[in-house]
C-alpha cells in the first residue's frame, strides 16, 4: 500500500508534532490522488479521472452509468450508505438517477487524497452504515521562505478522442498561501472492445466538463488561521448510455470558511478548527438528442446545503483525542415536465424529489489511546438528530396518493458506536474493529416519487415510514511488512438489520412508459455483506516491485434475497521498474463472473481479463521539470461488461493516452 | 329507494315558507357585498323586482353549475328571506317540431352565513343553440307576502372535448338512462382529491331524481402515459346531500381519465368496465385537465 505521507505536501503549520504522537496504526485507508502540482507522480495516467484512483482501493468499486460521474461503491454498498464528504462538507447529488455522484464534482487537481473509513469508523459528519470517504483538498500550505510554482498540462486519451487541459498555480509564504487550478476535459463517445461484425462505438457517451478551484489561507497569527476555498464545476453535454436520458448541465459551487485555532494549554497540539460551508448543485437531465423515446420530457433537479462543523483535538499523554460538532441543511427537489406528443395536450408535470428538507447536527467524539508502542485502541461514538420535512404541499399531496396519513416531518435519532484494536508483533500487525450504528433513508428512499430504475425496468417510489437501517460491522485485518515485503489482508463485515430495498408491488400502475411496474422501498428484516480484500506488494530487485491486490464481496438478505450490484471476485498484478527518470509498468486485471440479482434485472457477466502498459519519463529542465506519460489500456481490445456497468454497457476498449506536464 | 327532487324541493319550500312567511329582512345593498368571489352571469327583472344569478365562473354549462342568487325588491334593498323555486327548461325546434324537457335540478336554499345569497344546482344536459335550442329559466320567489314570478332565457356552453367531459349520461344495462355530473374536485390538483359526483335519472313524468343507493368505482387514468393509473381512488357512494361522494387520485398534473363503474345496490355492474390491457377506458367516464 501507498504510504500516504509521500503525498502529504501540505504539513500543518499549527500542529506539526500531532501526527508524530499516533504512535499506532488505523484501520482507515488513504487514496492518494496524484495530480500535477504534487510530487507523487508515480501513478501513471496523472491526469486520469478521480473515479479511477478511488477504484484502486479494495474497499471501493465504481457504478457506470457511461465514461463519465461513476458513482463509488463503499464496501459494497451505493451511496446511501455512505457518506461522502469534501473536506468534511457535506454534499448531496442533485439527480434522481444517480448522474451525479459527490464525486463528479471535483477533479484531481482539487485534490490531495482520499480518506476511506470503512463502516461505523466514518461516522464523524453523519450517519453511514458501509462507512465514509473523506475527498481532501490539495493546498499548499504556509511555508517558512516565499514559493511559487506551478504547472500546466495537456491530455490526450485516443479512444473516445478525450482531451485533457489544465493549469495549477500556487503561493506560499509565512503568512499567506493560495493554490488555483483548472482543468478542462472534453470527450466524445467511446469504443467498446473489439466484436467482429459489430460497431464499438457506444452511443450517448460524450462529456464536457470544467473545473475551477481555488484554496487560499492566511494566518492572522502564530496560534490562528484563516482558509477559505471554492470550487465551480460545470460539466455540459454528459451522454449516460446506460441510461435513457442524458445530462445537458450539471453545476456545483462549493465553498467554505474554515478558522483554524491552537490552543495554547499544556495539552499538546490543542487545535480548535471551525467551517461553515455552502454548496449548490443544479443538474437537469435531457432527452433530447436520443431518437426514439416515447415522450420527451425534462428532469431538473437542485441540492443545497449549507452547514458547519466545529472540531477539538488534541493529546494527552498517550491519548489522541477529537471531538466534532456537526450539522447541515440540504434541500433537495427536481421535478419532471413532459411533453405529449399531441400539442394541444397539456403538459404533465410532477415533483420527483418533493422539495425535502434535511436537517442533521450531531456530536462525535473519538479517543485514540496508545498502551504502548504496540497496543492501541480507538473508542469512537456519535448521536445525532435527522430530520427530513417535505416543504412542497403538492409534493407532500402526491405522496399521500401513497401514504394518507403522512406528515411532512419526520425526526430521527441516529446513533453510532464504534471501537478498533491494533496490535503489532514483530513484523505483523493485527487490527480489529467492531461497531453499531445506523442511517436515514435517502431521499429517494423516503421520498422519491416514481423513480424509474432502468436496471430492473421499474418505477421507484419512496417510502417515509421506513425504520432506520441499523447495522452491527466488523472489521479486520492483517498486515505483515518488512523492507521487501508488504502482505495486507481486510475483512469488513456487515450484518444489517432493516435493510432498505425496493421489493415489487403489484397493486401500483407503473408511471414510466414501457415500465415493468413499481416497487416500494421496504425493508428486509436482515442482510449480510461481507468483503475481503488483499494487497500484496514485494520488492523484487532494486527497481522492481511487483503488485497484486484482490478483492470480492457478497451480499444476501432475508428470504435468500441477492443483494445488486455485488463485486466479484476482481484481481489486478502489476510489475513496475523505475531508475532515475523513467517508470514502467505492465498490469493485468481481470475477474471472475458474478452472483447476479436476476430481482433487480442483473444478467450474470462472464470473467474478463485485460492488459494495460504504461511508460513515463522526467525530463529536468533546470528548475523546472516535463514528465511525459504514455500507456494502453485494454491493450488487446476486449470486449467486455461487467456487473457495476449500468444496464450492461460495455467498457472501453483500447485506449492510449499520453499526459504531458511541465513543472514550474 | 329513490327521491324526486320535485317533491323534495316542494316539501321544503313549503315548509320554508311556513316558518318565513311573516318576516322579511331586508338589507341595503351598499352594507354588504357577498359576492367579492363570484361572477353575476345574468339579471333577471319583473316589475322593480330584480334576481342576480352568479357562479364562481360566470358562465352556465353543460353539466353540474352551482349557482347563487340573490333578490332585490322594488326599494333596491336586498331580500335576506324569502322562499325561491326554480324551473330551467329546454326548448328544442327539431325542424319544426317543438320539444321540451327539463334537466335535473336542486331545491333553492339559503346559502349558509350570507345574508343575501341562496343557492342551488342546475345540471344541464345540453348546450343552448339559439335560435333553435334554447334554455329558458323560471324563477319564483315569495317574500314579504308577494310572490314574484320572473322568466327569462340562460345560455349554457358546452366544454366538452377531447380532454375535457365533465358530464356524462348514459343507458344502463336496466333500461334506465342516467346522467352524470362531476361536481367536484372544481380544483383539481396532484395528490388525493375529494371527488363528488351527482347521478340522477330520467324519470317517467319528465322528471330527473336523484339516483339513490348506488355505487360508483373510481379508477383514474393517464391515456398519455400508457394508461398509468394513480394511487388513492375511493369508490363514491351517496352522502347526505344526496350527491355521491369519494376520492379521486392524480399524480401529476396532465390529461386525466376517470373511469368509473356504476353499481346498483344489489351489486349489479349497471354501466361502465373495468380497465384491462384490451380495454383502456371505461363506457362511463370523465375527462379532465389540470
Amino acid at each position: 500500500m501507498a504510504d500516504p505521507l509521500s503525498a502529504q505536501q501540505y504539513k500543518d503549520s499549527l500542529v506539526v508534532s500531532f501526527s508524530d504522537t499516533l504512535k499506532t496504526k488505523k484501520l482507515d485507508e488513504v487514496v492518494i490522488i496524484a495530480n500535477p502540482s504534487s510530487n507523487y507522480l508515480r501513478e501513471n495516467k496523472a491526469l486520469g479521472s478521480l473515479d479511477s484512483y478511488l477504484e484502486s482501493s479494495s474497499s471501493i468499486n465504481m457504478i457506470r452509468r457511461g465514461a463519465y460521474a461513476w458513482e463509488p461503491m463503499l464496501n459494497g454498498m451505493a451511496t446511501e450508505r455512505s457518506v461522502v464528504t469534501i473536506d468534511g462538507m457535506r454534499i448531496f447529488q442533485a439527480c434522481t438517477d444517480k448522474m451525479d455522484p459527490v464525486t463528479s464534482y471535483v477533479e484531481n487537481t482539487n485534490l490531495s487524497r482520499a480518506k476511506i473509513n470503512d463502516g461505523q469508523s466514518g461516522t464523524e459528519f453523519g450517519g453511514t452504515i458501509a462507512g465514509s470517504i473523506d475527498l481532501m483538498r490539495r493546498k499548499s500550505g504556509f511555508n517558512s521562505g516565499r514559493k511559487s510554482g506551478g504547472s500546466a498540462f495537456v491530455g490526450f486519451e485516443s479512444n473516445n478522442k478525450q482531451q485533457i487541459y489544465g493549469s495549477t498555480l500556487n503561493y506560499s509564504d509565512k503568512r499567506f498561501f493560495t493554490d488555483i487550478d483548472f482543468t478542462h476535459r472534453e470527450a466524445d463517445n467511446y469504443r467498446a472492445g473489439f466484436r467482429k461484425g459489430q460497431s464499438s462505438e457506444v452511443n450517448f457517451s460524450q462529456f464536457t466538463k470544467n473545473n475551477l478551484s481555488a484554496i487560499t489561507g492566511f494566518k492572522i497569527n502564530e496560534n490562528q488561521e484563516l482558509q477559505g476555498s471554492l470550487i465551480y464545476d460545470k460539466a455540459t453535454d454528459v451522454g449516460y448510455p446506460g441510461l435513457p436520458m442524458d445530462a445537458s448541465l450539471a453545476k456545483a459551487t462549493i465553498a467554505s470558511l474554515e478558522y483554524r485555532y491552537r490552543i495554547p494549554s499544556k495539552y499538546e497540539g490543542l487545535l480548535w478548527e471551525t467551517k461553515i460551508y455552502f454548496n449548490t448543485i443544479t443538474h437537469v437531465m435531457d432527452d433530447s438528442h436520443r431518437p426514439s423515446v416515447p415522450m420527451h420530457m425534462d428532469m431538473p433537479g437542485w441540492s443545497k446545503t449549507k452547514g458547519f462543523y466545529t472540531k477539538l483535538k488534541g493529546n494527552y499523554k498517550n491519548q489522541t483525542f477529537s471531538t466534532t460538532l456537526s450539522g447541515y441543511k440540504n434541500n433537495s427537489l427536481a421535478e419532471m415536465t413532459m411533453y405529449p406528443e399531441n400539442p394541444r395536450e397539456p403538459e404533465m408535470f410532477m415533483l420527483t424529489w418533493p422539495d425535502v428538507n434535511t436537517m442533521y447536527s450531531g456530536l462525535n467524539v473519538a479517543d485514540n489511546i496508545s498502551f504502548s508502542s504496540s497496543l492501541g485502541l480507538l473508542v469512537q461514538g456519535g448521536l445525532g438528530m435527522h430530520q427530513n420535512k417535505i416543504a412542497s404541499e403538492s409534493g407532500l399531496n402526491s405522496l399521500q396518493l401513497f401514504y394518507p396519513k403522512l406528515k411532512s416531518a419526520k425526526t430521527r435519532m441516529l446513533r453510532s458506536l464504534y471501537s478498533e484494536i491494533s496490535y503489532q508483533h514483530k513484523k505483523f500487525l493485527y487490527q480489529f474493529g467492531i461497531g453499531y450504528g445506523d442511517r436515514a433513508p435517502s431521499v429517494s428512499e423516503g421520498y422519491g416519487f416514481y423513480l424509474l430504475n432502468v436496471n430492473d425496468n421499474y418505477d421507484y417510489v419512496g417510502n417515509p415510514d421506513l425504520k432506520n437501517e441499523e447495522t452491527i460491522n466488523f472489521n479486520a485485518a492483517a498486515t505483515f511488512e518488512t523492507a521487501k515485503v508488504s502482505v495486507k489482508g481486510k475483512v469488513t463485515c456487515f450484518y444489517i438489520t432493516d435493510y432498505i430495498i425496493p421489493k415489487k408491488n403489484e397493486r401500483i400502475s407503473p408511471m414510466s412508459m414501457g415500465a415493468n411496474g413499481v416497487k416500494i422501498y421496504e425493508q428486509l428484516n436482515h442482510a449480510s455483506i461481507l468483503n475481503a480484500g488483499m494487497n500484496l506488494d514485494y520488492k523484487m530487485f532494486t527497481n522492481w516491485i511487483f503488485s497484486a491486490n484482490a478483492s470480492y464481496r457478497y451480499g444476501e438478505g432475508t428470504g435468500n434475497t441477492i443483494l445488486p450490484l455485488m463485486q466479484p471476485f476482481v484481481y489486478k498484478m502489476n510489475l513496475r521498474f523505475a531508475r532515475k527518470s523513467y517508470f514502467a509498468e505492465a498490469s493485468v486485471e481481470g475477474s471472475s463472473k458474478n452472483r447476479n440479482s436476476i430481482e433487480f434485472g442483473e444478467t450474470q457477466k462472464p470473467g474478463y481479463f485485460i492488459a494495460n502498459a504504461a511508460l513515463s519519463k522526467n525530463f529536468v529542465l533546470g528548475n523546472q521539470k516535463l514528465i511525459l506519460k504514455l500507456g494502453v489500456e485494454n491493450l488487446f481490445d476486449r470486449y467486455y461488461s461487467t456487473f457495476d456497468d449500468w444496464s450492461g454497457i460495455p467498457r472501453m476498449g483500447r485506449n492510449i493516452y499520453s499526459n504531458l506536464i511541465f513543472k514550474f | 329507494m329513490k327521491h324526486s327532487v320535485l317533491s323534495m324541493m316542494l316539501l321544503a319550500a313549503s315548509l320554508f315558507t311556513l316558518m318565513s312567511c311573516n318576516k322579511t329582512d331586508y338589507i341595503s345593498p351598499d352594507k354588504e357585498n357577498e359576492v367579492e368571489n363570484l361572477k353575476l352571469i345574468k339579471t333577471f327583472s319583473d316589475n322593480g323586482f330584480k334576481v342576480e344569478l352568479f357562479k364562481s365562473s360566470g358562465q352556465l354549462v353543460v353539466g353540474y353549475n352551482k349557482i347563487f342568487l340573490r333578490l332585490t325588491d322594488k326599494s333596491g334593498n336586498y331580500i335576506s328571506n324569502a322562499s325561491v323555486n326554480w324551473l330551467p327548461m329546454m326548448t328544442m325546434n327539431m325542424n319544426g317540431m317543438i320539444k321540451s324537457h327539463s334537466c335535473p335540478f336542486s331545491g333553492i336554499t339559503k346559502t349558509a352565513n350570507k345574508q343575501t345569497l341562496f343557492e342551488g344546482y342546475i345540471v344541464f344536459v345540453m348546450a343552448s343553440n339559439e335560435p333553435g335550442d334554447s334554455w329558458n329559466l323560471k324563477i319564483n320567489f315569495t317574500a314579504g307576502g308577494q310572490t314574484i314570478d320572473i322568466n327569462d332565457k340562460v345560455n349554457v356552453v358546452s366544454t366538452i372535448s377531447q380532454f375535457q367531459k365533465l358530464y356524462t349520461s348514459v343507458t344502463g344495462n336496466d333500461g334506465m338512462t342516467y346522467m352524470l355530473a362531476f361536481v367536484e374536485p372544481a380544483n383539481p390538483r396532484v395528490g388525493i382529491n375529494d371527488f363528488v359526483a351527482g347521478l340522477f335519472y330520467k324519470g317517467e313524468n319528465g322528471d330527473f331524481p336523484i339516483a339513490g343507493n348506488y355505487k360508483i368505482k373510481v379508477d383514474s387514468r393517464m391515456p398519455g402515459m400508457g394508461n398509468h393509473s394513480a394511487m388513492g381512488n375511493e369508490d363514491m357512494i351517496q352522502g347526505s346531500d344526496g350527491l355521491y361522494h369519494g376520492k379521486v387520485g392524480f399524480s401529476m398534473t396532465g390529461s386525466w381519465v376517470i373511469n368509473m363503474i356504476l353499481q346498483n345496490s344489489s351489486g349489479e355492474v349497471v354501466k361502465g368496465e373495468s380497465i384491462t390491457e384490451t380495454n383502456p377506458e371505461s363506457s362511463l367516464n370523465f375527462k379532465l385537465e389540470f
